[in-house]
């Protein structure tokens, strides 16, 4: 299986190649090819092809039909992982082999390795009437795909966390459910397998918590609790692999976090304290310690806010045509990115969420536009325009989504979410 | 061009020479291994590859190098559609370059022909593939069923 890592060049077919020594002597020859084995070249296994050495291949695979009749399977799964993502789900109707390939880890962490997998954007989102429904949107082809709809128990909660877990796994926990109050609950949604699963519960019922992965662990921190002491400092840590959530360290005061961002390996969160002042504490996973922050980060800090590539990145303007970077130096907000096309200052033009896309920077707004910004080519502008940076990805989502529910009958695909759009309370129509 | 630079020798399956020059022969990994592991002037023997399927090949390495090296005026745009004229071959020549581009380490041709399999997947039906590619169906029409409703969506194990 571990040469089947280092496509595209798969090394187990039928290959037979040799050198004639031609005039030189059997010395001379050895020279260049040593051994006996002139014919074979050392990195290529002896062969697979049907006319020769059939015994090579385990028992496993010669009582299988192939995968592509007239390839050997590695090379069938070299074309397969090429397939779009858009088109996954229909290739599972074709045979089990296929079936079996397309819900396996190997496939999709090959077109990891290979740099071919593709990312969704998800992103969740509360109507009018307080229902909370969920996108996805494919930038390849800029289409917004049906998804399967959110479990009853998120469908009108408030103040839940998301976050994607293992690349491929969309976590919902905690929150307040309008009846039955704050919850401990734990789903996650299985883009491979297109299912809802539960997960452990978290340790304490909350809700309007702040949250963050690092390392592939979830942590999560304050927020409110109904009761007698209503806001938090308790914060713990999920561990997918563990499969288990525990405690970490006690924030230094219960906080209802309205912002966060992992940065340089810190959480960092601002929120309100039991008195209503703001206040900011990072949290180090290393040592397990929350200490108060007060530099210009937090000061200039707003909400949304992303980091990228080791730097922080928020808005200047609301609609994201301006966008601000943090700069370490300076510890200042000073350093700013403008296309100078300023779209509106409606509240459907309002940039709902900034998350990493493929490099990019991606802005979603209330209206479910999207625009990527390509920041990495943002240093050498020395404050002329920044126009071309931008690109819009997705006009007005919305039409778009009540149109695309034919995507449900036929191949509607998903594959592993790594970006995610948690737009909470803030979008709506 | 040609006249002067080195020529490889290449004996195929069906026991065809061709001579090609060294630039693009070793546009494969495997060839060039053995041209600078072999001696000067020996034939290098490509078992599994067919006469035919190898004269395509070097068509393919030699345009690729005559571009790269700037000896052909030929735009990326030019030099794409000349890849998507290539692969418009019948299923086994594909497949046979397929296996050719894997054996001779041709990396990028190798990524041109798997793709273009996959593009032959793009937009087909699960029926339209099989019959493509001449896969059996060995769904029961129920768990057929199955996994097109789960396709669809699903809830597991969810207390609700």
């Amino acid at each position: 299986m571990d040469r089947m890592i280092q496509p595209p060049l798969v090394d187990t077919t039928a290959c037979l190649c040799r050198v004639d020594a031609g005039l030189k002597t059997v010395a001379g020859a050895k020279r260049y090819v040593p051994g006996t084995k002139l014919c074979l070249q050392p990195d290529i296994k002896p062969s697979i092809h049907p006319t020769r050495s059939k015994a090579t291949r385990g028992d496993r695979s010669r009582n299988q039909s192939p995968l592509l009749p007239g390839l050997p399977d590695d090379l069938a799964i070299a074309c397969l992982i090429r397939v779009p993502r858009v088109e996954h789900r229909k290739l599972r109707l074709v045979c089990k082999r296929w079936y079996r390939l397309l819900s396996g880890n190997f496939f999709y962490s090959l077109r990891k390795s290979l740099g071919i997998a593709e990312e969704w954007i998800y992103v969740i989102k509360r109507d009018r009437d307080g229902k909370i429904s969920w996108h996805a949107f494919d930038p390849v082809y800029q289409l917004w795909q049906p998804l399967p709809p959110v479990p009853k128990e998120y469908s009108e909660a408030l103040g839940f966390g998301c976050a994607v877990l293992s690349g491929c796994h969309l976590y919902l926990f905690g929150g307040k459910d309008p009846l039955k109050g704050s919850m401990r609950r734990v789903i996650f949604y299985s883009a491979r397998t297109n299912k809802w699963h539960r997960a452990p519960d978290m340790l304490r019922r909350r809700h309007f918590f702040g949250s963050c992965v690092i390392n592939n662990c979830l942590y999560v921190a304050g927020g409110e609790n109904e009761g007698v002491h209503r806001s938090l400092r308790s914060a713990e840590v999920y561990d997918p692999n563990k499969n288990r959530w525990s405690y970490i360290s006690d924030m230094s005061t219960a906080m209802v976090p309205f912002i966060g961002v992992v940065y340089e390996g810190k959480w960092f969160l601002k929120g309100l304290g039991p008195h209503q002042q703001v206040m900011s504490e990072v949290y180090q996973p290393e040592t397990d310690n929350w200490y108060p922050v007060y530099n210009g980060m937090v000061a200039g800090w707003r909400n949304p806010c992303t980091s990228l590539n080791g730097h922080l990145y928020a808005l200047e303007c609301k609609d994201g045509c301006k966008l601000r970077v943090y700069d370490e130096v300076t510890d200042s907000w000073g350093k700013h990115i403008d296309s100078r096309i300023h779209l509106g200052s409606s509240r459907a033009l309002e940039a709902a969420a900034l998350i990493p896309l493929n490099g990019k920077l991606c802005i979603i707004r209330n209206n479910m536009s999207v625009s990527l910004v390509d920041v990495t080519k943002s240093e050498d502008l020395r404050g002329a325009t920044a126009e071309h940076l931008w690109e819009t990805i997705a006009g007005k989502g919305l039409g778009l989504v009540a149109e695309a529910s034919w995507y449900l009958l036929e191949c509607d695909g998903v594959e592993d979410p790594a970006a995610l759009s948690m737009s909470k309370d803030r979008i709506d129509h | 061009m040609g006249s002067t630079s080195t020529k490889i020798k290449l004996r195929t399956s069906d026991q065809k020479v061709f001579e090609v020059e060294e630039a693009v022969a070793v546009q494969s990994q495997t060839i060039k291994y053995f041209y600078e592991n072999g001696c000067p002037g020996s034939v290098i023997h490509v078992h599994s590859v067919s006469g035919d399927i190898l004269s395509k090949i070097l068509d393919y390495c030699k345009k690729h190098v005559n571009s790269a090296a700037g000896k052909e005026d030929i735009s990326p745009e030019e030099l794409y559609e000349w890849d998507a004229n290539f692969v418009k071959v019948d299923q086994n020549t594909l497949f046979d370059l397929i296996l050719a581009a894997n054996c001779l380490k041709i990396e990028s041709l190798l990524d041109l022909t798997c793709q273009t399999v996959a593009n032959m997947i793009k937009g087909k039906r699960p029926k339209e593939i099989r019959t493509t590619f001449n896969i059996k169906n060995d769904y029961t029409p129920e768990a057929e069923e199955a996994v097109r409703r789960e396709n669809k969506w699903a809830f597991d194990m969810l207390g609700v």
